[in-house]
């Protein structure tokens, strides 16, 4: 488990270097911050179910697809205000997850990964079809957010960064209240040992619902970023190689860290990129190494690196 | 349209034929799940490999029937390689991190098969015997669908019989209904798992041939049919043969109805029905009976 | 207090529990022994609600709970410690009990505020630490603790819930006659205002604590009680204390 203090100083380690960073890039390099930002916050809200409450969901793309069409839909269909839009989906997702949740949460390890994966691919059929939402042709034309007042122009790559940055530490920050809270304790209490949990009171499905709901939402607040950077979305958003690449940020970055994907985003975003350049065969690199780290370090790099800095510490002392 | 039956029985049929599918699917991941709690995720993964194994069968010996008899047995030889090399040593670890590996390796076979075969879809043609079609009330109908049926049925009443009236089958009944007192007896579960596990492989495998000439070999054919093959697992209860039986004619028949008559919503129709059976019977249709120590 | 009425319960063909009645008195201290297998911890499963009676009723502070879900008898004040350890391995001691402690206080749902602020969960978890003899381990991490440590903080963990009745399933199972003794202290020198009903098999502990006994055998009662009606007890005798 990682502790209160070790994710604060990983927080603001990552802080700084995301600002040197949007400090210091051009044009692309504001694409790629962009592209980080919005898969650290997906990857800390599965986190938060796969790290910290032990529910491994295959299916948390939904949420983050539900969250990109509900904005688009509401902007590009009913020319609502991005800001309208972007809290309708964000509410959207958290219902959603609400209602698949609501059942799912009863259901133990591997029949939750099924049952996730099952329902992942079925909103990705559901959209895939439905002519309604675009079909595979996806929605064009989604409008972003309205920072005029402040002067910010989000059309504006290195402003965009900006804003997913911050969008990016707000989530952060929501999830590290939530996870030192009494209920982020009972997450935790009911992921190291249900049965004793519930004998001792806890009403286990209940904080696994808010647990599920939260996570839903915060994805879906990832889902309308992605949306209003590309301006266009398609059926791939919620496709099971997202929730998918998802899960392999967490459990490469490190599971219940919060900060370890975090990271992990960056690294898989980057090497993703770099790999691309030299192979078409990225997703066999990918696999090879997330078999490697769960067999080799099952913990993630957070939980390596944090026992490094322990034994390094013993050392000098 | 829906009262005719002349519909009603061809679809019917596709049905019974996308049963018969998913029952070779099912039936290995599901022991498998029954007896050890573990579920692998490449299952879809070694049908892919089957359907494509069968193509170079076909290619190079030209004959259908070969290629159904060579491709289960290279498919078995990849999941025993498999566990020898890597699953067996996440087995004592956790199931969870089984689970994961096989995860990774969904990843791995994609640009495996990408890499040996392109991005391009092939076909099989169906032995010359099943090649025609025949009259069901009035319409033609592919005479190898009903092959693919029969293939199903055969191999339920093969492994029927050998759960009833084999040692394997004694012992893989004793280790899903209570593990811990299989072993404690001294009965191999390690191997009975081994031996489930391949034979599991295979049908995935013969799966992958059987399939080829109805639907098309592709990379991401892998993904398609194992989530189907996962609602059968979950609805029809892990660890038994009836409850991949049971499993797979419900989910083959809400599926292909579900396809015809509002396609938009099949796949939301599915997880209604999942959910629906989750909620009623949250071990599944026929679940597995597991015996607590008094 | 605590009665059940004509408890049934079978596992396919085997029936464990076979019309299993008994009323404990508020603040009586039960023993509730018996050879391996006479279902005993299924009973306790019973009582908690970790398994659904076939038929029979549970009453518990007057309340019929016989439908109540394991966490709703917590809840209602019905505390249980596991013949096997189980304990939130991952944290110490401390956290252990102040886990135990904010479930108890009903601050579950609260996702807003720090767990540290609440110093009165802490003080709450160094009473029963102190309680249980682990006063001085408290950061020590539950995998690192001795067994019979962890034996202590099973027993802690169900009194941090500040239950009305406590079931204690062989809590000196595997224990050092040290560690026997000072479970025994702990247990005696529970407060008299607590019901306690005690699964054993160390008759020395079960004759020092217990006001009633009752046998149980295959499934169903097959004496009740105090202990010299007990130990004179022929029948018991023969079947259970293995007396000539």
């Amino acid at each position: 488990m990682s502790s209160a203090r070790g994710r604060s100083a990983g927080a603001a380690l990552l802080a700084v270097v995301a600002l040197a960073a949007w400090l210091s890039v051009g044009y692309f390099g504001y694409e790629l911050i962009t592209e980080i930002a919005i898969l650290a916050i997906f990857a800390m809200s599965l986190d938060l179910l796969v790290g910290f409450a032990g529910m491994v969901s295959l299916g948390h793309a939904a949420f983050y697809g539900i969250g990109a069409y509900a904005i688009a839909a509401c902007t590009t269909m009913l020319g609502w205000s991005a800001f309208s839009a972007m809290v309708l989906a964000v509410a959207a997702s958290a219902a959603v997850a609400g209602i698949v949740g609501a059942f799912a949460v009863r259901l133990g390890g591997v029949f939750f990964i099924m049952v996730t994966l099952a329902v992942g691919e079925a909103v990705h059929a559901y959209l895939f079809k439905a002519r309604a939402f675009g079909g595979d042709d996806g929605l064009a034309g989604v409008t972003q957010l309205d920072l005029g007042a402040i002067g910010i122009d989000l059309a504006d790559p290195r402003a965009f960064a900006a804003f997913a940055l911050m969008a990016t530490g707000l989530s952060y920050a929501i999830l590290e209240t939530v996870v030192r809270s009494p209920f982020g304790c009972l997450l935790v209490a009911i992921h190291q040992n249900e049965r004793r949990a519930r004998a001792l009171g806890c009403r286990v499905e209940r904080v696994k619902l808010g647990a599920f709901t939260l996570a839903g939402a915060l994805a879906g607040l990832a889902g309308t970023l992605t949306a209003q950077h590309t301006r266009f979305i398609s059926p791939e958003l919620l496709a099971w190689t997202v929730s998918g690449e998802a899960l392999i940020v967490v459990i490469v970055g490190g599971m219940g860290s919060l900060v370890g994907p975090a990271a992990g985003a960056a690294v898989i975003v980057l090497a993703k990129h770099w790999v691309s350049g030299a192979t078409e065969f990225w997703m066999l690199c990918m696999g090879l190494a997330f078999i490697a780290v769960v067999v080799l370090a099952p913990n993630g790099l957070y939980a390596s690196l944090a026992a490094l800095l322990r034994r390094l510490r013993r050392v000098v002392r | 349209m829906l009262l005719d039956p002349t519909f009603l029985a061809i679809q019917a049929l596709n049905a019974l034929q996308l049963a018969s599918l998913l029952f070779l699917l099912s039936v290995g991941l599901s022991v498998v799940f029954g007896l050890m709690n573990f579920i692998n995720l490449a299952h879809g993964t070694l049908y892919m490999v089957g359907a494509y194994l069968g193509l170079v069968a076909v290619r190079e010996t030209g004959s259908f029937w070969l290629a159904l008899a060579l491709a289960p047995l290279g498919v078995a030889l990849v999941g025993a390689a498999l566990h020898v090399v890597l699953l067996r040593y996440m087995q004592r670890a956790s199931p969870m991190r089984q689970v994961l590996v096989t995860f990774g390796l969904i990843y791995v076979g994609l640009d495996l098969v990408r890499m040996l075969w392109g991005n391009y879809s092939y076909g099989i043609e169906p032995p010359v015997a099943f090649a025609g079609s025949v009259r069901i009330l009035g319409e033609i109908y592919p005479a190898y669908r009903l092959l693919v049926i029969g293939i199903g049925v055969i191999v339920l009443v093969a492994l029927a019989l050998v759960l009833e009236r084999t040692r394997l089958g004694a012992v893989v009944r004793a280790g899903v209904d209570d593990r811990e007192t299989a072993s404690a007896i001294g009965l191999n579960i390690d191997l009975a798992f081994f031996g489930v596990f391949c034979l599991g492989c295979a049908l995935a495998g013969l799966a992958g041939v059987v399939a080829a000439p109805v639907l098309s070999i592709h990379p991401g054919m892998d993904m398609s049919i194992l989530v189907l093959t996962l609602i059968v697992v979950v609805v029809g209860g892990p660890g038994s043969l009836r409850g991949a039986v049971l499993g797979s004619l419900l989910v083959g028949f809400v599926e292909t109805f579900g396809q015809v008559l509002a396609p938009a919503y099949a796949s939301m129709l599915l997880y209604a029905l999942m959910a629906l059976v989750l909620i009623l019977r949250p071990g599944g249709l026929v679940p597995v009976r597991r015996v607590v120590r008094a | 207090m605590l009665c059940a009425d004509g408890l049934q319960k079978r596992f396919g063909a085997l029936v464990v529990t076979r019309n299993v009645s008994f009323a404990l008195e508020p603040g009586e201290r039960r023993a509730l022994i018996g050879p391996n297998g006479a279902g005993k911890t299924t009973l306790f499963d019973l009582l908690t609600g970790e398994q659904r009676v076939d038929a029979g009723r549970i009453e518990f502070n007057s309340r019929d709970i016989t439908a109540d879900t394991p966490d709703a008898r917590a809840r209602a004040g019905l505390g249980r410690s596991f013949q096997r350890n189980s304990l939130f391995a991952g944290m110490s001691v401390a956290e252990n009990l102040v886990t135990a402690a904010a479930l108890a206080s009903g601050i579950g749902k609260v996702f807003w505020k720090p767990l540290v602020r609440y110093t009165r969960l802490r003080a709450k978890a160094e009473e029963i630490a102190n309680a249980v003899g682990l006063g001085d381990a408290m950061d020590v991490g539950v995998e690192a603790l001795p067994y019979g440590f962890q034996r202590q903080l099973e027993v802690g963990l169900a009194l941090a819930l500040d239950p009305v009745a406590l079931l204690l399933d062989e809590p000196t199972a595997g224990m050092s006659p040290e560690e026997t003794v000072a479970m025994k202290a702990l247990i005696a020198g529970l407060p008299r205002s607590l019901t306690v009903l005690v699964i054993e098999h160390d008759m020395d502990v079960v004759f020092d604590i217990a006001d009633h006994i009752t046998v149980l055998d295959a499934g169903s009662i097959l004496f009740e009680g105090t202990p010299e009606e007990v130990r004179g007890s022929a029948e018991v005798r023969a079947r259970y204390l293995g007396e000539a």
